[in-house]
């Protein structure tokens, strides 16, 4: 195998001499190499020639009533020498490049992009359960079979794939929307109450009305008709068309956890640290279980490596556990829950909540609300 | 007894064959900077400014300034600088 300069080693030498054209000749006939060969103001030679025919040249320049002196030399045996010195150094990195470079066949970091209503979590589960988790060995795994098992197990999504980059992965995954509804507009139709109310306005844009302002309907009473009279006494089949607005009273109760007590701090925050390696953890301040009863864990990780880029199989692990009491049984927030239901009413229905009344009984937030909205909804006419 | 000098030019001529197959002188410039030489014979004299190469057929002075020898091996020369002339000198 031909080595490289480098490997042979390069020495930079002057020589001195009466008869430098002499020596030059004799190292050409000797099949010496000399290269950047320089003559200098005090009349010597500066030269650049391999390591190993050094001491040839030498040899020559005695014979040529020449001196030789070293100028500079790098590689070959003296660079063998300071690396032997330095022999514990280059393992360490050599174990440390094997390290990295077998480590980069493992995922240790999973990251979930593009997903919205699911939760990471849950990508991340359905991820472990066919197989790819951290540790997993990422050239055995085969991302066609693992997207098709992925997307059977998760209706919520309609396509992903898995990037596996270094020991990173990241799965990309897209959301399934929800398929509108589709009707042919030609179809004839009526508009039917969705519930009951008293109606206050009406605007029908297609078809004939069979109720009028003030009228009381109940829930599926048909409010528009698409069936139109014409003089001669025929009749046709039309799509109704329009809004019936009406004062709608609507209640119900939502139950409010009774069982659950309330939590009061008490001392100070815990700090546990840990090291993850790999699977494998371990904790650099270990405390009983005992002591740790009763607290609030907040967990997170640190991940060695380069964000987005790479990462390694350790991770500094920092739980915070935060000691409470349980308390007397849990008094609910009643405005909080009062709010959370007018918002939640206040997208279910079509139009606006009048008033709203708020009541707390055995554990439960009893409403009433006078709403005023849409309560037309259309409904397809049987072909006859 | 003395050996005759062989007309190397007249030689190749008569054989067909190029030049240096019989060991003729072969120079190659590169521009005004480079120049190299094959089947030399020798240094005779060198210098910064002057370099003064043997050869079978004569000798070959080549001038300049900053004159550097970029590589020598047997019976070739790279020479490298601001060349101003080359002579050749039977």
């Amino acid at each position: 195998m031909r080595r490289s300069v480098f490997q042979r080693g390069v020495v930079h030498a002057a020589f001195r001499g009466g008869s430098i054209e002499r020596f030059l000749n004799a190292c050409s006939d000797a099949n010496l190499v000399l290269w950047r060969i320089e003559r200098t103001a005090d009349g010597a030679v500066n030269a650049y020639l391999a390591e190993e025919d050094f001491e040839r040249a030498q040899k020559i320049a005695v014979l040529c009533m020449c001196e030789s002196e070293i100028l500079s030399q790098r590689g070959g045996k003296k660079d063998a020498r300071i690396l032997r010195r330095r022999a514990g150094l280059l393992t360490a990195a050599a174990v440390f490049a094997l390290l990295l470079t077998a480590s980069s066949l493992f995922i240790w970091d999973i990251e979930v992009v593009g997903n919205r209503s699911i939760s990471s979590c849950e990508i991340l589960r359905t991820l472990a359960d066919c197989g790819v988790a951290e540790g997993c060995f990422w050239p055995a795994t085969d991302v066609e079979d693992i997207r098709s098992r992925i997307l059977l197990r998760e209706d919520g999504l309609a396509w992903m794939t898995l990037n596996v980059r270094g020991s990173r992965a990241t799965a990309v995954v897209l959301e399934r929307r929800e398929k509108p509804e589709i009707y042919a507009e030609s179809r004839p139709a009526d508009l039917v109450a969705a519930c009951g109310g008293e109606i206050t306005e009406m605007s029908v844009k297609n078809g004939r009305a069979l109720v009028t302002i003030g009228q009381v309907v109940a829930a599926g009473d048909t409010l528009v008709s698409g069936r139109m009279e014409s003089p001669a006494g025929q009749s046709r089949l039309v799509r109704a068309e329009g809004s019936v607005t009406a004062d709608t009273w609507r209640s119900g109760r939502i139950f409010l956890c009774p069982e659950a007590q309330e939590k009061t701090r008490r001392g100070g925050v815990h700090l546990i640290l840990g090291i993850k390696c790999g699977k494998a953890r371990l904790n650099l301040a270990p405390k009983g279980r005992k002591d740790l009863d009763e607290c609030d864990r907040i967990s997170k990780e640190y991940k060695l490596g380069i964000k987005g880029v790479f990462a390694f199989p350790l991770a500094l692990v920092v739980e915070e556990y935060r000691p409470y009491e349980k308390g007397g049984d849990f008094l609910p927030d009643v405005s909080a829950a009062e709010g959370r239901i007018y918002d939640a009413l206040a997208v279910q229905i079509d139009g606006e909540i009048v008033n709203a009344d708020f009541s707390w009984e055995n554990g439960c937030v009893l409403f009433s609300a006078h709403c005023r909205e849409n309560i037309a909804t259309t409904r397809e006419t049987k072909d006859p | 007894m003395r050996r005759k000098k062989i007309d190397l030019d007249a030689a190749a001529e008569k054989l067909e064959l190029p030049g240096e197959a019989l060991g003729a002188l072969l120079v190659t410039a590169i521009g005004k900077s480079r120049v190299l030489v094959e089947n030399h014979k020798g240094i005779e004299q060198y210098s910064e400014e002057y370099i003064r190469l043997s050869s079978q057929s004569g000798a070959l002075s080549v001038y300049g300034s900053r004159l550097r020898i970029h590589i020598l091996g047997k019976s070739r020369l790279a020479l490298e600088g601001r060349i101003r002339s080359m002579e050749w000198e039977e």
